[in-house]
């Protein structure tokens, strides 16, 4: 039987009476990589606060890894991880203290073993024990991506992770989610989208909270793909 | 369970202890507090007697400077988004307000080990001390708690409005009345310290730490709804 990562059926987010996210129906297999595309305000960072419990729908019905997403989210907490463009970190707190701090409210075993690992591949070893308000942009994420992977999650909700990293950070990245097992699944959103075709099984390109493209990338060749999304950006910037 | 709060206090105690912003700018305010006080009652006549509004006196500073330090309650959480890290992790969300609350305490306590015995310098130097000002740790500690608790949860639900700050005090103001009642009563019973006030100082008491039981309580079984979307 087909487990799935997210399942999401007239999924909408309203602020007000501005709609974010539009009537969305997506459906994920557990293991398998979307990318998310589109131009800013198209309901991209909306849609991922929603599929990490971070905020609740206006209405439709989400369940993630088969667990209803708001009733059972307390279940859900230990096997997903969210990074966004904030590092989600005390900047006030060393490395070491930041991940100790979420080791223990993750209750991991061998915490200080798990911990040492992930400073070693994200290349923050040698500063683990300076505060992280003194980091660059680059490192911070990077220790975000550290925290993320802290946990082993089954679902990894990464939105621009690239955004701010170095081309060293970018191949920590990279390196981090290729020694990923295989059942975990990947929801990235990215501004790019030929990085985005190689990364991803699926894709979703939304424009103003409105599903425009969802295809699966073996049954898309990728200058089809690249039209659809100049032409989907265009058009969006032309009607702003 | 325990060792989840145990962190979750650690970090709050170690951020501030880093950082200073909560214990600086209360003290600031209180010792700004302590001034205009000075500079009111300098002007009062010679029959005027401070005892008998000093309990008053003490309490509207302690409840303005604590509204100071409430309101940064989550400054820290809110300077990279670790208020999300927070929310995400799989524990029970009223352990954050556990470790804030016993936070908020302390700074509490800390802020009126130094501004107290001022208050009594300054204003005070007519009444004498005695074995029965010990008794005055008792409204003071009971209010403590009382605020600390009421205000980390009004601090949890207003932190995420532009307005938070003047929110707070609208809200926790008229919430903590009947606790500041209670504490003044049993405050000046031991400042003024007369045969009849003393009666009643147990009686405030009590009052003040039923507060403090029940609002705790409530609190407490109402975190997880304030912190969860």
């Amino acid at each position: 039987m087909t487990e799935f990562a997210v399942e999401a059926y007239s999924l909408t987010k309203k602020y007000g009476a501005r709609s974010a996210v539009k009537d969305l129906d997506l459906v994920l297999e557990q293991g398998k990589k979307l990318a998310i595309l589109g131009a800013n305000g198209a309901g991209k960072s909306s849609l991922m606060r929603m599929l990490a419990t971070l905020e609740r729908p206006s209405s439709g019905s989400l369940s993630i890894l088969g667990k209803d997403a708001y009733k059972e989210s307390d279940l859900l907490l230990q096997d997903i991880a969210y990074v966004s463009h904030q590092s989600q970190l005390y900047l006030e707190l060393s490395a070491q203290e930041n991940l100790e701090l979420f080791a223990k409210l993750y209750s991991i075993d061998n915490a200080l073993e798990r911990i040492d690992e992930l400073l070693e591949k994200t290349q923050l070893s040698y500063r683990r024990h300076e505060l992280i308000k003194h980091y660059s942009q680059g490192m911070k994420q990077r220790l975000a991506i550290a925290k993320a992977f802290l946990h082993k999650p089954k679902l990894l909700l990464l939105d621009e992770p690239y955004a701010g990293l170095d081309p060293q950070g970018v191949a920590v990245l990279n390196a981090l989610i290729a020694e990923l097992d295989e059942g975990v699944s990947i929801i990235l959103i990215s501004h790019s989208p030929e990085a985005s075709y190689d990364f991803a099984d699926e894709l979703l390109m939304l424009q103003e909270g409105e599903k425009v493209l969802y295809e699966s990338s073996s049954q898309l060749s990728k200058e089809e793909f690249l039209d659809r999304y100049k032409q989907a950006i265009f058009d969006e910037s032309w009607a702003l | 369970m325990f060792t989840k709060f145990l962190a979750l206090l650690k970090k709050d105690l170690l951020l501030e202890a880093r950082s200073k912003t909560v214990l600086s700018s209360m003290l600031i305010y209180a010792l700004l507090v302590l001034t205009i006080y000075g500079a009111a009652l300098s002007q009062t006549a010679d029959n005027f007697d401070i005892l008998q509004v000093s309990s008053g006196l003490l309490w509207a500073l302690i409840v303005f400077t604590s509204l100071i330090g409430l309101n940064k309650t989550f400054s820290h959480e809110g300077e990279a988004g670790a208020l999300y890290a927070l929310l995400l992790a799989p524990f029970e969300k009223s352990l954050v307000f556990l470790s804030k609350l016993c936070a908020n305490f302390i700074f509490l306590v800390l802020l009126e080990v130094i501004v107290v015995p001022l208050f009594y310098f300054f204003f005070l130097q007519t009444s004498s001390l005695s074995v029965q000002s010990v008794l005055l740790i008792l409204p003071l500690l009971l209010g403590n708690v009382g605020i600390a608790g009421v205000g980390t949860l009004l601090a949890s639900i207003t932190q995420r409005s532009k307005s938070g700050d003047i929110l707070l005090a609208i809200l926790l103001v008229p919430l903590i009345f009947p606790l500041l009642l209670a504490c003044v009563s049993a405050s000046a019973a031991v400042i003024i310290g007369s045969a009849e006030l003393m009666e009643g100082f147990m009686r405030s008491c009590g009052i003040a730490f039923s507060y403090d039981a029940i609002m705790l309580a409530a609190s407490y079984a109402l975190y997880e709804f304030v912190l969860r979307p």
